[in-house]
């Protein structure tokens, strides 16, 4: 009977134990050297600083312009603060009213605001 | 001897030290190169965007503690955002029969509704059948993009972004704290820490963070010691999905609008600050301080490449290694502990 209720217990914990393994340190079944690891960070750092020094040599935002049905605007390749080369685009029989992040026309971009990052601009139209 | 355990000393630091050293690498080269780094108005940015990022991190963060994660605090943001955006408006086009905004206690309400229900099947589901975080998230984080996407077309909005809130609510989230010279400090910031507050002491000083830590280090031995492990597990997912919730809140007037896109990957930026400011994936490990450092020192490392003009394609790359990195590193320190 002892017995009985040992081994129901030991089934019981057992069964926690599964129930809550999930949770339980991702790392404890990983088997590696330090060693070995410190050589992976070393990769891992090694290949950040290149891709940071990639990505500052082919630094810049790129402005692409939807002309909404006017004639095309080509996509301007800027820097940080600098400003966007203001081109109009054309289309028979509406007036041009600028352009805007979004293309419901709610919030323009004018031709002082400094860029701070890649984006889309929209043409606003009036017929 | 001696010098044999010094240079071991020396290479311990660096390695543990890695981030926080690359970090402050770039910050130096960020400030040679561009001065304006340094300026108040950058410093203010910033701080107004780590403000921004906080809330979701210290979410997630109790979710590691657990040794788990939860990736779909993304999208929890985005809906909370949405929804905060359609009903704070007097022009709804998802909700065409409502021709006033409603009450912004009310929609405050709604979304930390909706973001602790979601944050409840996450844990339930951890807690209940046993499955990983990873695995739980995953599904509702694709869920709740499949809502949002359905949410975005309703009424006459067809996919539309939301925008045109109310200026009451722009006010009071982005309205001026205080102006250092001519640069205003948002509202968010106070909120932000708030909510850094309101967690420290949800984490050290009530039986519930008590808990969760125990859980985290050791669920059987917490069981044994008379920790209820589901309902603790439950409760930090439903604390994170009112946290995803309150950062969506802010994100609909700090945007300016909301979109379907809103609050994508953000859970990737908050687990990586999570991980560099201390918080293990080990289980049982992290302070409130520390995430409140990592996500600063992320904001400074991305605001400094956003000053040299680095394009947001190389940027997700940066990120996957600095994730790659801090775990590593996270893993070194346990193994050495070990």
């Amino acid at each position: 009977m002892e017995d009985f209720e040992k081994k129901k217990e030991n089934k019981e914990s057992s069964e926690t134990e599964v129930s809550l393994f999930s949770l339980h340190n991702i790392y404890q079944n990983i088997h590696i050297s330090i060693k070995t690891l410190d050589l992976i960070i070393a990769f891992l750092v090694l290949a950040l600083l290149l891709t940071l020094f990639v990505g500052i040599r082919n630094r810049g935002f790129t402005v692409d312009f939807d002309s909404m049905g006017g004639t095309d605007i080509t996509s301007q390749k800027h820097l940080y603060g600098e400003r966007i080369e203001y081109e109009i685009p054309l289309r028979d029989g509406y007036k041009f009213l600028g352009w805007s992040l979004n293309k419901a026309c709610e919030i323009y971009w004018n031709e002082e605001d400094e860029i701070t990052g890649s984006m889309k601009l929209y043409a606003c139209w009036e017929p | 001897m001696n010098g044999k355990i010094s240079k071991k000393k020396i290479l311990d630091f660096i390695l543990n030290n890695a981030m926080y050293i690359i970090i402050a690498l770039v910050v130096i080269y960020v400030a040679i190169k561009r001065p304006k780094f340094l300026g108040i108005a950058s410093i203010v940015n910033i701080l107004s965007l780590t403000a921004a990022k906080l809330p979701i991190a210290l979410g997630i963060a109790g979710c590691i503690v657990l040794a788990g994660t939860d990736i779909s605090a993304g999208r929890i943001v985005g809906l909370s955002s949405v929804v905060t955006a359609s009903l704070l408006t007097t022009t709804s086009k998802i909700w065409p029969q409502l021709t006033d905004a409603l009450p912004i206690p009310l929609v405050l309400l709604i979304v930390i509704a909706i973001g602790a229900l979601i944050g409840f099947v996450n844990g339930f589901s951890v807690a209940e059948f046993s499955l990983h975080p990873y695995i739980v998230t995953l599904s509702t984080q694709l869920i709740t993009y499949g809502i949002i996407l359905l949410y975005m077309q309703g009424g006459t909005n067809n996919g539309m972004s939301l925008s045109g809130m109310i200026e009451p609510y722009k006010e009071l989230i982005t309205g001026t704290l205080f102006k250092i010279g001519t640069v205003s400090v948002p509202m968010y910031v106070l909120y932000a820490l708030i909510f850094t507050i309101i967690m420290w002491f949800i984490w050290n000083k009530t039986v519930f963070g008590k808990n969760m830590f125990a859980v985290g280090s050791n669920p059987t031995a917490a069981e044994v010691s008379g920790v209820n492990v589901k309902k603790t597990i439950i409760l930090v997912f439903m604390l994170a999905g009112i946290m995803y919730a309150i950062t969506g809140f802010f994100d609909a007037a700090r945007i300016g609008s909301a979109t379907a896109a809103t609050g994508q990957n953000y859970e990737s930026d908050a687990i990586s600050a999570c991980v560099i400011g201390g918080v293990s994936f080990v289980g049982g490990t992290g302070k409130i301080s520390g995430v409140l450092v990592g996500v600063l020192l992320l904001q400074v490392i991305f605001t400094g490449l956003n000053f040299l003009s680095v394009s947001a394609n190389m940027l997700y790359i940066i990120k996957g290694l600095i994730i790659l990195i801090a775990c590593a590193i996270d893993m070194r320190k346990y193994l050495t502990k070990k």
